[in-house]
């Protein structure tokens, strides 16, 4: 946890990113109820600027293990606890408690919000999971951050957020039936991870 | 201590490391080869970085792989070092400390003593990315030191060191030798000269020489000529112009030859000598 910590303090100014998307997402969502009560148009606006930023944290992070110069000394005091899954599933516990913040004040704002707090959880573990998989296949950060902003903001607009491939959900979210999707996304997250850790053991073996 | 047995390496159809055994005790040893040699790969390898097609590096009689004793005594080097550049060079060490499994109290003192040792301590609250690459290049041996590190592999330490700093490099691994297993990897033979006990050559993935500076000496007793310009295609045999110098205006070559020639040889061959004479074929 140390470790951790001094990681995201290595990012200083770039670790406030999700802080400002966070609160953008909270005028956003302030304006869109204003203008026109549209819990829909508001749901993708928060899918958009909080699900959308989930990867920030760990991809920065993955960017040291797979960039930074003299990174071997990360792999060779390697230990079971030193997994950076371990770390991904930290950073996301630590987004999903900003989130959970977010939404209080949403909660002031229209109601029920535990939904779409469930569903925007899920789908940012979903987010880090495939950020995760694709910065080790890759062997690259950048490439991974740009799919998922372009995953993001493609999907989680309205107008496409049925297609199949969408983790996103659509209309009003009210009851529980919008988390029919979350369990799928849950499921593919589980796998996703599964395969990111077979190619983090390689990673620590043959890629350096 | 560490015991590098029957070890093999390959890239791909590319073999790289060619059964390798070697024995290090308590000392300091140079790795010395051409670029390309191997000798990053087998540091890697003896790391735990990479794990060999074939043989094993034992520490203490038991695989690296399986001593949580070899993690706790191992300090390392990379070629290139300059991670988490937005933190300050405390807190680099700070998260070295936390790697190695340092007690939480001892970090204060043991990072004041790493620090003191390649004498970055007024620069401890400096970002890592605004120290110059000699300092960044010392923090790295700052880090490798640090804690309880017996087993220390240093590649290419001195890279990039002005002349100043690879004195103090070279008075450091002095200060700290004792009770310690250093393997210093470098291609620079003065560095291994000042500084090492041992040395292991490695030629293309082999090693060609293991011994003292003594003994890699004499690899080029009556072998090494100091010779004028113009006397230079007078030496016969197999040779190789090791340097070519002036000396009071007057040009001369330093010239390694295998067979006995007409001029006097030098009666103390240097570590460059030996190096070269193995290297070259001519020991």
């Amino acid at each position: 946890m140390d470790r951790l910590i001094l990681e995201l303090k290595n990012l200083r100014f770039y670790f406030f990113v999700p802080h400002i998307t966070m609160i953008l997402a909270g005028f956003g969502v302030l304006a869109t109820l204003k203008n026109s009560s549209d819990l829909a148009a508001c749901a993708s606006i928060i899918q958009i600027f909080v699900s959308g930023f989930a990867v920030w944290w760990p991809i920065l992070i993955l960017k040291e293990y797979l960039h930074s110069p003299g990174k071997e000394v990360l792999f060779v005091y390697k230990s079971a606890q030193d997994n950076l899954i371990v770390k991904m599933f930290l950073l996301w516990g630590l987004y999903a408690l900003h989130a959970v913040v977010l939404f209080i004040y949403f909660s002031t704002l229209f109601q029920p919000v535990i939904y779409l707090l469930i569903a925007t959880i899920i789908q940012c573990l979903f987010l880090i999971a495939l950020a995760y998989v694709l910065s080790l296949l890759l062997q690259n950060t950048f490439i991974p951050l740009l799919f998922n902003f372009a995953y993001v903001f493609t999907f989680s607009m309205v107008v496409y957020s049925d297609l199949p491939i969408s983790i996103f959900t659509r209309g009003i979210p009210d009851n529980p039936g919008i988390l029919n999707t979350s369990v799928v996304v849950l499921i593919f997250a589980g796998i996703l991870f599964r395969v990111g850790y077979q190619r983090e053991k390689r990673l620590y073996k043959n890629s350096i | 201590m560490l015991t590098v047995k029957n070890l093999s390496k390959s890239y791909g159809r590319k073999k790289v490391l060619h059964s390798i055994d070697l024995e290090l005790d308590k000392q300091v040893y140079g790795l010395l080869g051409a670029n390309g040699a191997g000798k990053t790969t087998l540091i890697r390898c003896m790391a735990g970085l990479y794990e060999p097609q074939q043989g094993q590096v034992l520490y203490h009689n038991q695989p690296i792989q399986k001593s949580a004793l070899f993690l706790h005594d191992l300090g390392y080097l990379p070629q290139a070092f300059g991670m988490f550049q937005e933190l300050t060079l405390y807190e680099m060490m700070e998260y070295i400390c936390c790697l190695k499994k340092i007690d939480k109290s001892q970090y204060g003192s043991e990072i004041k003593q790493a620090l003191s040792s390649v004498n970055l301590e007024d620069k401890k609250h400096d970002r890592i990315k605004t120290l110059s690459g000699g300092m960044i290049r010392r923090s790295g041996i700052a880090q490798a030191i640090i804690g309880f590190s017996k087993v220390i592999f240093l590649d290419e330490p001195t890279a990039g060191l002005d002349p100043g700093e690879r004195a103090r490099f070279k008075n450091m691994i002095n200060t700290i030798k004792k009770d310690r297993t250093i393997l210093i990897s470098t291609h620079i033979v003065e560095d291994v000269d000042a500084c090492c006990q041992s040395v292991i050559v490695i030629e293309a993935g082999r090693v060609l020489f293991q011994g003292s500076c003594d003994q890699l000496k004499q690899a080029a007793a009556q072998k090494a000529y100091q010779v004028k310009a113009e006397d230079s295609d007078k030496i016969y045999g197999e040779k190789y112009i090791l340097k070519i110098n002036e000396v009071n205006g007057e040009i001369y070559h330093r010239v390694l030859a295998k067979e006995k020639q007409n001029y006097p040889y030098e009666e103390n061959p240097t570590l460059e000598d030996g190096y070269m004479c193995l290297v070259k074929g001519i020991a």
